[in-house]
């Protein structure tokens, strides 16, 4: 479906207000549910969603056991002598964090449709400024480069003969401060020679700018925004009373 | 004209203070004065000092930001508030000049290294600046598109731009009509490049054997 990115953008917008509003295992599921469906209609496979939400799995997996021994509340699942380990309340809360957090980061795989410049452009479209736009943009451009920068770092110890894999936990930890340092300068470094060359190509020469492009809101984007937006409302009144 | 020298002599250095970055945006004292067309650069906004010369770097991952080739190239038209049309015209137009409208639709990170290179060219020549300051563009692509950008670069000299490049390799300096010679941050030599070329003592000495 070919849709503007300013209509994905008020969808997750939609998908991950709900997530972090319900708090119950079935509401998050169903939200969880209607994210990944939406992701299908734009053409995702499963196991590519499967696979873009791999990395967070053990972020959820802590959360989870957190939220399980921390949240006490209902039945004692389980218990080591008097003190109750897993209780239903905070298995409850547990499956709520995960789902949360797989919604979210489901719903964000919409703003891979679409380019960062058009991300911009609809924005800016929208009367934010320019310059706030670009910065957003900016910072995920330098993701990459962040990594790069990280692995090349890593890459030229390994060639000194150190095998981290080897390597125990604790000097790992005291490596990888040592890295810190030349990694976050070198990205630094960059981003200023990234400022220097802007500023060379004109950027805010003078107050306004104009677009080479520009994006048209259609008729079957206004319709899917308002389903979204009055849905959404709907839901969240119905939430509160 | 080729500015041209040992590694560490300063020319990036010099380049920087000619674009205005030294002063405006990075580390560096200025001593005395930089005029661009008759405009001290002390007196110019960074930005505005773009409307007067255009720069491209030595590394071009810090340069390229955009998605896509074509979108990188407008940035510098669209900053200089165009009309789209007219922002098309120079998009075609430096497309064209450099042969790369092939990757018109290519992200500019996944390029090969040389074609970082003539993108980053490419963004600079649709602002259509005066002055054209090149940092070790040439020594970075292979001898087909030197002789592209050696073309390009003879085809905006005849219509009236200024080009000053920095080359750390002499092979490439044979398109410039003026060559100046840097050592540890100073005018070693300036004149005609086939003058400085021809004089053996100079080449033989100062040169040939501490660069080869």
């Amino acid at each position: 479906m070919k849709l503007d990115p300013r209509t994905k953008m008020v969808m997750v917008v939609c998908l991950s207000g709900l997530a972090l509003l319900y708090n119950t295992p079935g509401q998050l599921l169903l939200v969880f549910a209607v994210t990944v469906a939406l992701l299908m209609i734009f053409h995702f496979e499963l196991s590519v969603i499967g696979d873009y939400l791999k990395p967070f799995l053990s972020l959820m997996l802590f959360l989870l056991v957190i939220q399980c021994v921390f949240s006490p509340g209902g039945e004692v699942l389980l218990a080591a002598g008097p003190v109750p380990l897993i209780t239903t309340g905070g298995l409850s809360m547990g499956v709520c964090v995960v789902l949360r957090i797989m919604t979210v980061a489901a719903a964000a795989m919409l703003f891979t449709t679409f380019s960062s410049r058009d991300f911009i452009l609809g924005l800016v479209q929208w009367k934010v400024p320019y310059e706030l736009a670009f910065m957003v943009s900016i910072a995920l451009r330098f993701l990459p480069v962040f990594r790069d920068e990280l692995s090349n770092v890593v890459t030229a110890v390994q060639l000194r003969g150190v095998e981290l894999k080897k390597v125990p936990w604790r000097e790992k930890m005291a490596l990888y401060r040592r890295l810190f340092f030349p990694v976050v300068y070198g990205t630094m470094l960059k981003a200023q020679q990234l400022a220097v060359s802007m500023e060379a190509r004109g950027f805010r020469v003078y107050p306004r700018r104009t677009y080479l492009r520009r994006l048209n809101l259609l008729g079957a984007d206004i319709a899917v925004m308002l389903v979204c937006l009055v849905s959404t409302i709907m839901l969240i009144a119905l939430h509160f009373t | 004209m080729v500015v041209a020298g040992l590694s560490g002599c300063g020319k990036s250095t010099l380049c920087f203070c000619l674009c205005g970055a030294i002063r405006h945006n990075r580390d560096g004292v200025l001593a005395g004065e930089v005029l661009l067309n008759g405009k001290n650069v002390r007196e110019l906004r960074a930005a505005g000092l773009a409307l007067e010369v255009g720069m491209v770097f030595q590394d071009p991952d810090t340069q390229l930001f955009s998605p896509t080739v074509e979108d990188e190239i407008a940035f510098a038209p669209e900053n200089l508030c165009l009309p789209p049309g007219r922002i098309r015209e120079r998009v075609e137009h430096v497309l064209d000049l450099l042969g790369i409208a092939a990757l018109r639709e290519a992200n500019p990170y996944r390029l090969s290294g040389g074609e970082k290179h003539l993108v980053a060219l490419a963004a600079v020549l649709a602002l259509d600046p005066p002055v054209l300051l090149l940092d070790e563009v040439m020594s970075s692509l292979d001898s087909a598109g030197r002789k592209k950008v050696a073309a390009v670069l003879e085809r905006l000299r005849g219509a009236g731009k200024t080009i000053i490049a920095v080359e750390h390799d002499l092979e490439a300096v044979d398109f410039a009509d003026r060559l100046m010679v840097m050592e540890k941050g100073a005018l070693l030599r300036y004149g005609r490049t086939e003058t400085l070329l021809a004089d053996r003592d100079f080449m033989g000495e100062k040169l040939w054997h501490s660069w080869n």
